[in-house]
């Protein structure tokens, strides 16, 4: 089911009341049914897949938690991650793979092209593997205890509000909030109904009206475009998609707390980041909180950590590490976090740009070491802005190739002297960013005259109001959430 | 005590600020959606009517992609009985909505495909399919032109040409009614300029499906729910029910704020966006050389416009652009026609300082047209029927 819709409205209204006035031994059954309905809304026969993908992590860290060899352990272990990602790499990865076997074929003259059955990616795979990763990898570490009932494990699995599209969330995060049960809370109903109007706005009234002109301006010839278009259709996608993403995880998060669960936050202000580290810790902070302890640090022999906060921080504790290890683990960690976004080459060269960012701020940094640290965080900012809005190019160009007709645009001041859109697109993406800005600026001001209460009420108050009146009026499933594809 | 006490006020802030904002956005909603503004007529200008000409009961002009779909087919199931032996000759003529717009309509007045057809020795040997769209750009010209001659046989193609399209390049949601699967794998194969415009289409209408309709919940069980919920809701919910007027109304007044706030009126000169027009350019081209790969003529004009007021377009670049529509003709084989002074002043709309129609005239400017492009036409189509 998709969150911007009249349908979820109703849904969400029926389960939340529901699970208030049911008993509370009952309440927990009632959220996995609703989970089951809301999945099956979009197609009843992967139901099975996610209780069997469930189903195997919920044996097998019984398994690794009874077995009595760390030999054993590891096995299961084994098990479990190859189910995990044999299912997410046949789904999401066989077209990827066999088109470049057939490509490699073209190389050597040869003709290795296979014809596929369709396959159909299950919705939210790629998450629901993740959350079922980790959970068995934390059983291995011995940071949690596994949960013997499948009932529950399955709930903390399928759990709605993110099981689509994250959060992503530790087994210890929601199966404890899951046991614990729920009820009726005037402040968590407040705090949850604000942050769904607030996601529902970023998505409905921000990133679905962006994105024809975002969608028209990539359908465009790359040879008829000039510097400045490529840098405003960056800028109108990296705003597009923050809305999108942003929108959704608020509307997840808010669908959680209304029940009383707490999830953790997944967007921070990022095109505020000073620096590419900063970003990452900003950007879907559960997605890299959770590279970071599966990937990122495991690859750079460093501890991990297991918390789904905090986002990618390279400045961990990290004495056992080389430096060598360090940057192979960086560039890998964002090579395979890139191709989980998709499976095509687009992304994966996303992710290196990433990890080429962040290298390049570790050995930079200390040039600001000195500096007024405003002045630093300014300058950090300038650089770190467009590095990451101009990253979004090859993410959102349909080939490889796209991308890079469209980045040497970028570098030819030749190009500048023309623009290729109309007026409107130019407009609207830099009075949306100087308005993302603004709000910035209001909401993290310490500006007297806006911490009064009744300036904040009144000006809190205005701005609710006009998010209903924009969700009333463009509440409708036009495009499904960005982030749904991957 | 005192510190419950503090946190109940606190919620009760926070009840009354949800319950405050609702109340000031459905008492702005109510407002908006009592706001009726007729979005159609806006669109066209206050004094334009969209008329619509038929013999015999069927059309032979239409003003939207579903009607001008309709239209090519009865050419091609037969639907159209003729008079005329051993048939009737089909012109398919492509335009913007200067081709089905009269300023100020009198009883009598008519478009200008029923005068060419009226003018005609025998009216029943000469089918003039009027086939516009507002501000339809030349990517949109390509397939209506393809798909035309894919499914019936043309005898020639009129293409009208306006300046001041070349600045659009979206092709509407609509075409998704005439590109078929079929039709688009027809089109793909014929030329790379045919394939880069179906391309650019399927990118950006992913969410539209082959029969139109929106594939984000297409076969999913919420799509029958989404469709359930919003009919009862509208008819038990009046403000629910006037979405539509409210986004429309949301949209017109961003649009005259703009104008507004960057002064932009109907007078303003609009300049040229490079590559829109390069585009347009190439499926114009593209257009030629197809229709001359099939053996069907093309007479090109260049469409009246208003010349008794500055012409809001940046003069270089028209003339520049009339040149290079000169040597695409030549080289194309297709002929050209311009027309940009035929209609007088004062068969143009009424105006005031502010607000020009520059592109619809009335009701005489189309036998203008009609009676300017008629021996053209009887010398592409020889004395058939005439």
């Amino acid at each position: 089911m998709f969150f911007n819709s009249l349908s979820y409205v109703v849904f969400l209204f029926i389960a939340v009341v529901a699970c208030w006035l049911l008993p509370r031994r009952w309440g927990r059954a009632w959220l996995l049914l609703a989970s089951i309905v809301f999945y099956g809304f979009w197609k009843v026969e992967f139901l099975v897949l996610i209780v069997f993908s469930a189903f195997v992590d919920f044996f097998v860290s019984l398994r690794i938690c009874d077995a009595t060899t760390q030999r054993a352990r590891k096995m299961w272990l084994c098990t479990s991650i190859a189910i995990n990602l044999g299912l997410l790499v046949y789904f999401k990865y066989t077209y990827f793979i066999f088109d470049n076997i057939g490509a490699l074929g073209n190389i050597f003259g040869a003709d290795w092209h296979i014809s596929l059955w369709k396959i159909t990616l299950p919705l939210g795979i790629s998450f629901y593997t993740f959350v079922s990763l980790s959970y068995t990898i934390d059983i291995y570490r011995r940071l949690i205890d596994p949960v013997r009932d499948f009932g529950l494990y399955l709930t903390y699995v399928m759990f709605w509000p993110h099981m689509i599209a994250g959060p992503i969330l530790r087994g210890h995060e929601l199966i404890t909030q899951l046991k614990r049960g729920h009820r009726f809370s005037i402040e968590n109903a407040i705090a949850g109904v604000k942050l769904i109007i607030t996601g529902l706005f970023l998505k409905v009234a921000l990133a679905d009206q962006i994105a024809p002109l975002v969608d028209s301006a990539f359908s465009s010839k790359a040879e008829i475009l000039g510097g400045l278009d490529v840098w405003t259709m960056a800028f109108g996608f990296g705003l597009q998609i923050y809305f999108d993403f942003a929108g959704y995880s608020l509307v997840a998060i808010g669908s959680a707390r209304i029940l009383g669960i707490h999830f953790p936050d997944n967007f921070n202000w990022p095109y505020l980041a000073v620096s590419p580290r900063d970003f990452w810790m900003r950007w879907h902070i559960t997605l890299s909180s959770w590279v970071r302890d599966y990937l990122y640090l495991p690859l750079s022999g460093a501890r991990y950590r297991d918390r789904s906060d905090g986002g990618i921080d390279v400045q961990i504790e990290n004495k056992r590490a080389s430096k060598q290890m360090l940057t192979s683990a960086l560039f890998v960690s964002w090579f395979i976090m890139g191709l989980w976004h998709g499976a095509s080459w687009n992304f994966a060269f996303w992710g290196v740009w990433h990890a080429a960012l962040i290298y390049i701020y570790r050995y930079t940094k200390s040039r600001l070491d000195g500096i007024n640290e405003q002045a630093a965080s300014l300058i950090g900012w300038c650089f770190t802005l467009p590095a990451v809005m101009l990253a979004w190019i090859p993410f959102r160009a349909t080939t490889l190739r796209q991308s890079f007709e469209l980045l040497s645009k970028v570098i030819d001041p030749k190009t500048y002297l023309h623009l290729s859109f109309r007026e409107n697109f130019y407009l609207i993406v830099f009075l949306v960013m100087i308005g993302m800005l603004l709000g910035a600026f209001l909401v993290k001001s310490d500006c007297p005259l806006l911490r009064r209460p009744i300036v904040r009420r009144t000006a809190e108050t205005a701005v609710l109001g006009v998010m209903i009146y924009s969700v009333f009026v463009f509440l409708k499933p036009v495009s499904q959430f960005i982030y749904f594809q991957f | 005590m005192e510190n419950t006490q503090q946190v109940r006020a606190a919620l009760y802030v926070e009840v009354a600020k949800i319950v405050l904002a609702a109340l000031i956005a459905f008492a702005a909603l109510a407002f908006t959606a009592g706001q009726r503004i007729d979005l159609e007529n806006l669109a066209k200008g206050e004094q334009n009517t969209s008329r619509m000409e038929e013999t015999n009961g069927k059309p032979y002009t239409a003003a939207t992609v579903k009607e001008i779909k309709a239209l090519i087919d009865t050419l091609s199931t037969g639907n159209r009985e003729s008079a005329c032996t051993p048939s009737s000759a089909a012109v398919l003529w492509l335009g913007n909505s200067q081709l089905h717009y009269i300023n100020q309509y009198k009883e009598g007045n008519h478009l200008a495909p029923y005068w060419l057809r009226s003018m005609w020795n025998d009216p029943a040997c000469i089918e003039p399919l009027g086939c516009s769209l507002p501000n339809a750009n030349f990517q949109e010209f390509v397939i209506l032109s393809r798909y035309a001659a894919m499914q019936s046989s043309i005898q020639l193609l009129i293409v009208e040409l306006v300046f001041d399209d070349l600045r659009e390049d979206a092709i509407r949601d609509d075409f998704t009614v005439i590109l078929s699967p079929n039709v688009k794998a027809e089109m793909r194969h014929t030329s790379h300029t045919a394939d880069a415009i179906v391309g650019r289409f399927l990118l950006t209408n992913k969410d539209v499906g082959d029969a139109g309709e929106n594939v984000t919940l297409s076969g999913t069980i919420q799509e029958p729910v989404e469709e359930w919920l919003n009919a009862r809701l509208s008819a038990a919910w009046n403000l629910w029910a006037s979405r539509p007027q409210i986004e429309g109304n949301v949209y017109l007044g961003l649009y005259n704020l703009r104008n507004y706030l960057l002064g932009i009126k109907p007078t303003t000169v609009r300049k040229m966006i490079r590559a829109r027009y390069d585009l347009n350019m190439e499926a114009l081209r593209d257009i030629l050389q197809d229709y001359r790969q099939r053996g069907i003529p093309v007479l090109l004009y260049i469409a009246p416009i208003r010349q008794d007021k500055p012409i809001p377009y940046d003069y270089n670049e028209y003339i520049q652009w009339k040149h290079e529509l000169t040597e695409e003709a030549q080289h194309s084989g297709a002929h050209l026609v311009n027309l940009e002074q035929l209609v007088p002043g004062e068969m143009w709309g009424s105006y005031t300082a502010d607000d020009i129609d520059f592109m619809h005239f009335q009701g005489p400017g189309h036998r203008l047209v009609a009676e300017a492009l008629l021996p053209y036409v009887q010398k592409f189509l020889g004395a058939r029927g005439n």
